[in-house]
């Protein structure tokens, strides 16, 4: 009796191994093996085609002495927390517009699809468009400018105001998608709870803030964190839409680990500034998490 | 008797098999991957394709990577340790490590390389390896609205650099055009209006011949020539407002709208420039193209010229696939192939061979390609600059373009990316 049960949980065992290999697999070769050589080669001097050379830590000491490297930290840093805190408080707004229960009721179905529309293009394709849509001589925005009677602005060439230029187009393609992780929790609070909280005299602004924001705390958690990573790990957007200019400013860190791979071929140099932005990404992550953790708690 | 007869037949069937085995080895069909073809002349690589295998049946020709980032394709293939067999190549730090790497032939003494002049070869000579055969050659050049000029009070483009600030002062003042545009977006426009005035300080030959030497070796020093620098803060008042971060087809839609005077560019854009000025004036030959005028009065005038993109072979460790990329770049530097790819990009060529009547060039420029061998002129700072000098120098002169910084600290950081990052 005992020997069978023995071998049931043997062949149970076996099963669940079997059911995890081809995902143990795929996570091994495409993630875990990458992510090892991408630490690897941080110690190492290489250009993709002769012998690597080991030289310790030395492309970690010289990443801050390369050119525009803190100005583009910093950029990289505005550019997160600008796309976050513009995503986020766009994307609740939008939700609570394209609720249900909210203001908006014509072409409810029509205006989700189109906000969410965006996340489906290519991020090249759409910073492209912004790009043109930016041109000082032949932009659309520039154009409606001038129709209302202002000035045209040097959007791609204006220090501080093409930074907001990059944030914008960011913000346009991330918000859908956002607000719809936003919808879906507005839409899971139990309608009984807001009409008994009518009923005992609370008014718009308590309603909104003592119970349906509580409620959303896990979805605000969740678009904080995905957002922020995303804003971090953003690549061909924000490239495409201003080409990291004027001066370095709107040079983002995830630009320059593709400069020194494939202009350079400084696979060594790369690789440093992959793992330093993996390790900020995931402590700015935790952070993160933990406050946010808290709040939840709280309320 | 049946097996005699056996016998027979399957001594038959292997001679055959034999027999077959060994025209097959002679010729065996392979696929040779080719990674040359850009977009402006994407449409005649079909007949070059046709052409080629009709003359070769057994090599069918794949080509690749013509519609991604050349670098990035090229560094994805190198490792994965699958290179084309035929790749473009520009003298850049990728392939600079991949001539050093043993990944690209030496083609000294192939027939590729019979009828094209030296100086084009040398440009591609790297460690006493030639490592490519260029597909032109290209020079800078000022695309000038001419009906602009004449409501500015000029009957004829200027002639000379006081001349030239003259004109851009004059435009600005009586006319709506902006006096000059470039499409700064682009490394080498970026790079060529400065490089331009550098070129037109030098005295001899042997000046600018130092300088392309102190480029590559890092020793050269930009502050050395101030009146460079200063030609260039007097003409960034009269540049278009965008004109740092303008692309190439950005800067032929506003000629097409009259929105500039002039436009600083390469020969490669002189059909775009030249139609979209002529659309705009609603008249044939109202843009003409000259050398940019930089020169002091007295002085004779500098230009920048250059080789293109290069045709080069990688090593292959199958011997089919070598020898049919042998073929293939052979076979294309025969000047009637090689007119396939000139035809269509209208580029100056390189071969000596190739007769006037296979040659199609421009209108606008038919004049200038005889001159650009005569006068004084500069390689082009894409042949010269690496990686980083490249990213740090265009970010500090779109800055001086645009107005948030000087040209004093563009030359500043030019002088010590230079240095830091020579080769």
């Amino acid at each position: 009796m005992k020997g069978s049960k023995m071998a049931w949980q043997r062949k149970r065992t076996i099963t669940g191994i079997l059911f995890l290999l081809p995902f143990l697999a795929i996570t091994c070769v495409f993630i875990l093996y990458p992510l090892y050589n991408v630490i690897r080669y941080s110690f190492f001097e290489w250009n993709g085609i002769g012998k690597a050379r080991f030289v310790g830590l030395d492309n970690y000491r010289m990443l801050p002495t390369t050119e525009g490297f803190w100005t583009m930290a910093q950029a990289t840093l505005i550019y997160a927390v600008g796309v976050t805190a513009l995503v986020v408080v766009a994307g609740y707004l939008l939700a609570l517009a394209l609720d249900k229960t909210g203001r908006f009721r014509i072409n409810r179905t029509l205006m989700r699809v189109m906000w969410f529309f965006p996340c489906l293009l290519s991020g090249i394709i759409v910073g492209i468009i912004w790009h043109i849509m930016y041109n000082y001589n032949s932009g659309l925005i520039n154009y409606l400018l001038n129709a209302i009677g202002l000035e045209s602005v040097n959007w791609l060439e204006t220090y501080g105001v093409t930074m907001l230029a990059v944030i914008v187009a960011s913000v346009w393609i991330q918000v859908g998608m956002c607000a719809i992780i936003f919808l879906a929790g507005l839409q899971s609070i139990p309608r009984d709870m807001l009409e008994a909280a009518e009923l005992d005299g609370t008014n718009r602004w308590q309603k909104e803030t003592k119970i349906v924001l509580p409620i959303m705390a896990p979805s605000i958690t969740i678009n904080v964190i995905t957002t922020s990573i995303a804003a971090f790990k953003a690549y061909e957007l924000p490239f495409t839409v201003s080409n990291g200019l004027p001066g370095y400013s709107t040079r983002l860190l995830t630009q320059r680990v593709y400069f020194y791979s494939f202009e350079t071929n400084k696979y060594g140099i790369a690789s440093a500034l992959s793992v330093l932005l993996v390790i900020v990404i995931t402590v700015v992550s935790l952070l993160q998490l933990i406050v946010l953790k808290k709040r939840e708690d709280i309320y | 008797m049946k097996k005699g007869l056996s016998f027979i037949l399957v001594s038959i069937l292997a001679l055959l098999l034999l027999s077959g085995g060994a025209v097959a080895q002679e010729h065996a069909p392979l696929t040779l991957e080719v990674c040359i073809v850009d977009t402006n002349w994407a449409d005649a690589w079909q007949d070059m394709k046709a052409s080629f295998e009709e003359q070769y049946p057994w090599i069918t020709l794949e080509s690749v990577g013509s519609d991604q980032n050349i670098t990035e394709f090229i560094s994805a293939r190198i490792a994965a340790n699958d290179l084309p067999g035929v790749i473009k190549l520009t003298v850049s730090d990728i392939y600079l490590d991949m001539i050093e790497g043993g990944l690209i032939k030496d083609l000294t003494g192939m027939p590729c390389a019979a009828n094209v002049p030296e100086r084009f070869l040398d440009a591609f000579t790297y460690n006493g390896i030639l490592s490519g055969i260029t597909q032109g050659a290209s020079f800078s050049a000022l695309y000038v609205n001419t009906d602009a000029l004449k409501e500015a009070g000029w009957d004829n483009p200027p002639a000379n650099w006081d001349e030239f600030l003259q004109c851009c002062a004059d435009i600005q003042e009586k006319t709506d055009y902006a006096p000059l545009l470039i499409n700064g977006d682009h490394h080498t426009i970026c790079y060529m209006l400065y490089e331009l005035m550098l070129a037109n300080c030098f005295q001899t030959p042997e000046e600018g011949a130092a300088y392309e030497a102190g480029m590559k070796d890092g020793t050269f020093d930009f502050s050395k020539y101030p009146e460079a620098a200063e030609k260039l803060s007097q003409v960034i008042p009269y540049l278009m407002t965008g004109s740092a971060t303008t692309t190439q087809d950005d800067a032929v839609a506003i000629m097409a709208e009259g929105g500039a005077a002039m436009l600083l560019g390469g020969n490669w854009v002189s059909s775009g420039a030249l139609a979209a000025i002529d659309e705009y004036c609603g008249r044939e030959n109202a843009g003409v193209a000259i050398f940019p005028p930089f020169n002091d009065p007295d002085k004779d005038l500098w230009i920048s010229s250059s080789t293109e993109v290069a045709f080069a072979l990688t090593e292959q460790s199958d011997p089919a696939i070598a020898e049919a990329a042998e073929l293939f770049i052979n076979w294309v530097f025969e000047p009637e192939n090689f007119k396939i790819i000139q035809n269509a990009r209208g580029t100056v060529p390189v071969l000596t061979n190739m007769t006037d009547d296979m040659i199609v060039l421009p209108e606008g420029i038919k004049a200038l390609v005889p001159q650009v061998s005569e006068l004084n002129s500069i390689s082009m700072g894409y042949n010269l600059y690496g990686a980083e000098f490249k990213d740090a120098t265009m970010t500090a002169l779109r800055d001086a373009y645009a107005g948030n910084g000087t040209v004093e600290d563009a030359i500043t950081t030019m002088n010590t990316v230079l240095q830091r990052y020579a080769r």
